[in-house]
């Protein structure tokens, strides 16, 4: 039984997942990247399935130093959290990193628009892979199980 | 009464000859029938039994044993019987008809319940059904009887209906006996032919007046005013009559509280009431003096008319019935019965109306209604005219075989009935014994747009067009296709060539754009192409009021000069057809750049929160769908289907996307006009359609129409709103661009004759530099910086510009940002806590609002080799990307 943790700030992609994937797949949801932190200290996963936008989430949850962002935008604490916000999953990508867990991530995010930003995040942060986030829970298992595989 | 309608429903009856009996069994049939006839009704019962048991097939054995042994007095033998053939519809009859005459109502409403769907076309299973209806629910009963009444306009299977019609209104007459009445009258008309039918019918019909008109009678006791109440009518009616409306009412008013039982005041009050616009004070009025004088036509008569003139038809079968009762008070007034007639028809009492234009006619044939009162007569009594021999149709092409032919014109008729799958198994067919014959593949195509297979429909037309190249209305029929799965370059082609060819539609298309773009002499020209060649299409009224605007237009314009042109024509012009199409998303956005960024966000949302979220896990539900699994079809259905799901949200973004247009001025219609949002609204539209199979788990088609939908929302619509977006918020820098703005700076007016300081542009990285940002933002940021740092090298009366572009990445996301500085040797003091403070005029503050805007940054650095440089920070694009958006 592979264990995933999907972090995630709704629960849309546990719900789908659980419901889809239901042979070979068990799933543990994390709210935030503080969470998942936690849940990875306690135990191991086999992969990790990492949403990026995290705007459900309380402030205190997120990852990321609000001030030192808000310097990017003219001091603005609404377009720092904003920013926040939209990219907190390469935030926790990178605070998991910096922890040292090397658990295999596979991000729900299109970077087919953008070569070279995945490159060098998967240089920094690897192992790590991502999916389209319209991809279905078929292309979703298919992944994991590539990516656990060391695939 | 067993068997009472039973022959008279043929076709089934005999379904089964006994010719196809075998010899012994044909021996026992007829030996049974000759027992029967002779009355020995046992015997005859043994026989039949062989028959029904040596051949299941022959039912019509069932029905002749339930028959012989009701006759034998067994009736639960013969309940046995017939309830062992519950698919045939004759032995579901019998065994109906014998359940009610023993008395089991709900067993044999059942069976008829039953007969009417084993017998679709017979309308006469309402009769039985209305008898064992009738002690229940009488209204039920009577609107069987009236529905029956209004299917089957002449007398084909009748039998029966007098009873059940008696029993009925002797059941429902305490209930609605204004219902009962009708139902009566109805009958009195349909069976005037048959003496003993309308006697009793008239009797029973006159038992309900006399009781009526006896409790009227008995409530009734209309007084005599005495002189002074007389005297006070008397002036009410002068006042009235002078058009003191207001001083009569008031007289009447106080009368009627002193003399409640008085008809007449009632009556002159109802009168008041209306002229005062209280219609349901004066109907209670003129009820109350009914009510006092029923012996008085004047009244019902008043009430009738009321009724017929005030409501709006509401209230016709009650206007009828008040004329009713006047015609029978007053008999003798042919206009009585002309009113009774004409309210009558309004209420669809075809046959009473006639009735009575047929009685008036005969009191007063010169009468000036007595046109009117024939023509009913006669439109009531329409013959069927003549066929005109037409000539044949044309032929089968020789090449295609008959077969093939045949099995076209199946699939043609099967699609006409709203049968997809059936027409499409024919058109398979003729395809098949024919290859090249155009229609079955035109045909076919249209049954696949019809299944929303659009794929399919789109290549049969094609292949189509390759081998008959001549056919302009599939040229558009196929530019609309291309439409709606979003290949513009190809539709806009096939409508040209369409109007090439001369299709109507696709010429009134081009005229509209010809139009629109303010080339009305070559609309015109279009116009002239199209009438030529149509009268009858859909569009044309719209396009003569067009040839006609664009006639007055350009003579108006060429009277009024040039100037007047685009003001004069355009205005109203662009008015004139924005109400009758809209225009699709495309066209706001060219027209309200303001509103860029809210229709940005808003098409990030639906693809985020509508496709993303939702429709992705279409084709896991049609794997499920395949599996026997129905828990995830009805799983989904909650999320796209209920309170703030995907659709309803949808219609919600939709809605704001509607609002911006008219906060633009734009009549925006996505729906029909929009290529993507018309995909995307199909789309979802007939998921919605699919909202009970889901819930249900089940359905034709459903897992194959759910992956069709899923590579039209989630591949289709996903990209090209991504497009969209990205085409919206995304900015190539390059060097012309550059120049650009500083040159628009250079030539503003007030830097005219101004020796303008020199600008220094440093060499651009490599590769194309995508920003983030809505264009025009991007020029007044860079515009405003660049004319602010000219204005202080003036004022200095020294100084030099520069501009540096650069790269530098955001560790944690991997993001680039692109570095515009904008350098300058003047001496003004500047700093980033100035410009973010807004201590500064001079557009700095609109270039800090703009950077915020696309989520960068502007701070104030040191840079070597000059005084200071303002330094943009702006989110760079790899390819566009729609995803930061969401």
């Amino acid at each position: 039984m592979m264990q995933v943790l999907v972090i995630e700030d709704g629960s849309e992609y546990t719900e789908t997942l659980e419901r889809f994937l239901t042979e070979g797949f068990s799933f543990t949801r994390a709210g935030s990247g503080r969470g998942a932190l936690a849940l990875l200290a306690a135990r191991p996963f086999d992969v990790v399935f990492l949403d990026m936008r995290f705007d459900r989430a309380p402030e205190g949850e997120l990852l990321g130093d609000l001030e030192l962002v808000a310097d990017r935008f003219n001091g603005d604490p609404v377009q720092a959290r904003r920013f926040l916000e939209d990219h907190q999953g390469n935030f926790i990508l990178a605070e998991l990193r910096g922890a040292g867990l090397t658990v295999p991530v596979l991000m729900s995010y299109d970077f087919s628009a953008e070569p070279r930003r995945w490159e060098r995040l998967a240089e920094r942060y690897g192992p790590v892979d991502y999916l389209d986030d319209v991809a279905s829970p078929a292309e979703v298992a298919e992944r994991l199980r590539a990516l656990a595989s060391g695939g | 009464m067993s068997g009472w309608l039973l022959l008279l429903w043929l076709p089934s009856a005999s379904a089964v000859p006994e010719d196809a009996l075998n010899e012994l069994l044909r021996e026992h049939y007829h030996t049974a029938q000759q027992l029967e006839s002779g009355e020995r009704y046992t015997e005859a019962a043994t026989h039949y039994r062989v028959v029904m048991l040596g051949d299941p097939e022959f039912k019509q054995a069932v029905v002749d044993l339930g028959r012989v042994l009701e006759l034998d007095d067994r009736p639960g033998a013969a309940l046995r019987v017939y309830a062992s053939a519950p698919n045939d519809a004759d032995a579901v009859e019998a065994l109906g008809r014998l359940q009610l005459a023993l008395g089991d109502l709900g067993e044999a409403k059942r069976s008829f319940e039953r007969l009417s769907r084993l017998r679709p076309a017979w309308p006469g299973w309402r009769i039985p059904m209305a008898a064992a209806t009738a002690p229940d629910d009488p209204e039920e009963a009577a609107a069987l009887l009236l529905e029956y009444l209004d299917f089957v306009t002449a007398s084909i299977d009748d039998e029966g209906m007098v009873d059940v019609t008696i029993q009925v209104c002797g059941a429902l007459r305490d209930r609605d006996e204004v219902q009962a009445v009708e139902l009566l009258e109805r009958l009195v008309v349909r069976f005037q032919d048959d003496a003993e039918s309308v006697a009793r019918l008239e009797a029973l019909l006159m038992q309900f007046e006399i009781d009526a008109f006896a409790e009227e009678l008995a409530q009734a006791a209309d007084v005599r005013l005495p002189p002074e109440d007389v005297d006070r009518l008397r002036r009410a009616r002068e006042a009235f009559a002078s058009g003191d409306v207001g001083a009569s009412s008031v007289l009447l008013e106080q009368l009627v509280v002193d003399q409640p039982r008085s008809a007449v005041a009632w009556a002159a009050l109802s009168d008041v009431r209306m002229a005062r616009g209280d219609v349901g004070g004066a109907e209670q009025a003129i009820r109350s003096a009914q009510k006092l004088a029923p012996l008085e036509a004047a009244y019902p008569a008043r009430l009738g008319q009321l009724l017929a003139d005030s409501y709006g038809g509401r209230f016709d079968g009650e206007a009828s019935q008040a004329f009713a009762r006047a015609v029978r008070r007053r008999a003798t007034d042919p206009e009585l019965w002309v009113r009774k007639a004409r309210a009558d028809r309004r209420a669809g009492l075809w046959e009473l109306s006639v009735a009575a234009y047929q009685h008036a006619l005969e009191l007063d044939p010169e009468a000036p209604w007595a046109e009117e009162a024939r023509r009913s007569i006669e439109g009531a009594a329409r013959q069927l005219p003549e066929d005109v021999p037409l000539p044949s149709a044309p032929g089968r092409p020789e090449s295609v075989p008959e077969e093939a032919w045949i099995a076209f014109h199946r699939g043609w008729a099967w699609r006409e009935r709203g049968a997809p799958d059936q027409a499409l198994a024919e058109v398979l067919v003729a395809r098949r014994l024919a290859p090249l014959f155009v229609r079955a593949i035109n045909l076919e195509a249209a049954i696949r747009t019809d299944r929303e297979e659009l794929g399919v429909a789109r290549a049969l037309y094609r292949e189509s067009l390759e081998i008959e190249p001549g056919q302009p209305a599939l040229l558009t029929v196929l530019a609309e296709l291309e439409e709606r799965v979003g290949d513009l370059e190809r539709s806009g082609a096939l409508w040209a060539a369409a109007a090439a060819q001369g299709d109507p539609r696709a010429l009134w298309r081009r005229a509209q754009a010809e139009a629109t773009s303010g080339r009305w002499p070559a609309a015109r020209q279009t116009l002239a192409a199209y009438f030529a060649r149509t009268t009858s299409d859909p569009n044309y009224e719209d396009a003569r009021a067009l040839d006609a605007l664009l006639q007055r237009r350009i003579r108006g314009a060429l009277g009024g000069g040039l100037l007047g042109l685009g003001f004069v024509v355009s205005v109203p012009l662009g008015l004139w057809l924005r109400r009758r199409s809209g225009v699709e998303l495309e066209v706001m956005l060219a027209a309200s750049p303001r509103i860029w960024r809210d229709v940005t966000q808003i098409c990030a949302a639906i693809r985020h929160e509508v496709l993303k979220h939702h429709a992705s896990v279409l084709v896991s539900v049609a794997d499920a769908l395949d599996k026997g699994d129905r828990e995830p079809a009805q799983w989904a259905a909650d999320r796209l289907f209920g309170p703030g799901g995907a659709l309803e949200r949808l219609d919600d973004y939709v809605e704001e996307l509607e609002a911006l247009g008219r906060s633009s001025g734009v009549h925006l219609n996505l729906r029909f006009r929009d290529p993507l949002f018309r995909s995307l609204l199909a789309a979802t539209a007939r998921l919605q359609r699919l909202e009970p199979e889901l819930r249900r788990g089940t359905g034709r088609h459903l897992a194959g129409t759910l992956r069709e939908l899923s590579g039209v929302l989630n591949q289709e619509v996903y990209q090209a709103l991504g497009h969209l977006v990205s085409s919206l918020s995304v900015i190539e820098l390059d060097r012309e661009l550059l120049d650009t703005i500083w040159q628009d700076v250079c030539d503003e007016p007030a830097f005219q004759g101004v020796l303008l300081p020199d600008l220094q542009l440093e060499p651009l990285p490599e590769g194309p530099l995508l920003l983030k940002i809505f264009p025009s933002d991007l020029r007044d940021i860079l515009g405003n910086l660049i004319r602010n740092s000219v204005e202080a090298c003036i004022e200095s009366g020294q100084g030099q510009i520069g501009l540096a572009v650069a790269l530098e990445e955001d560790l944690i996301t991997g993001l680039e940002r692109v570095v515009i500085r904008v350098r300058d040797t003047n001496p003004r003091r500047l700093t980033t806590q100035m410009i973010r403070g807004r201590y500064i005029g001079r557009g700095l503050g609109l270039a800090v609002d703009l950077t915020n805007r696309a989520r960068g940054s502007i701070h104030v650095e040191p840079d070597p080799g000059w005084s200071k440089a303002i330094v943009v920070r702006l989110p760079r694009a790899e390819r566009p990307t729609a995803e930061e958006w969401g």
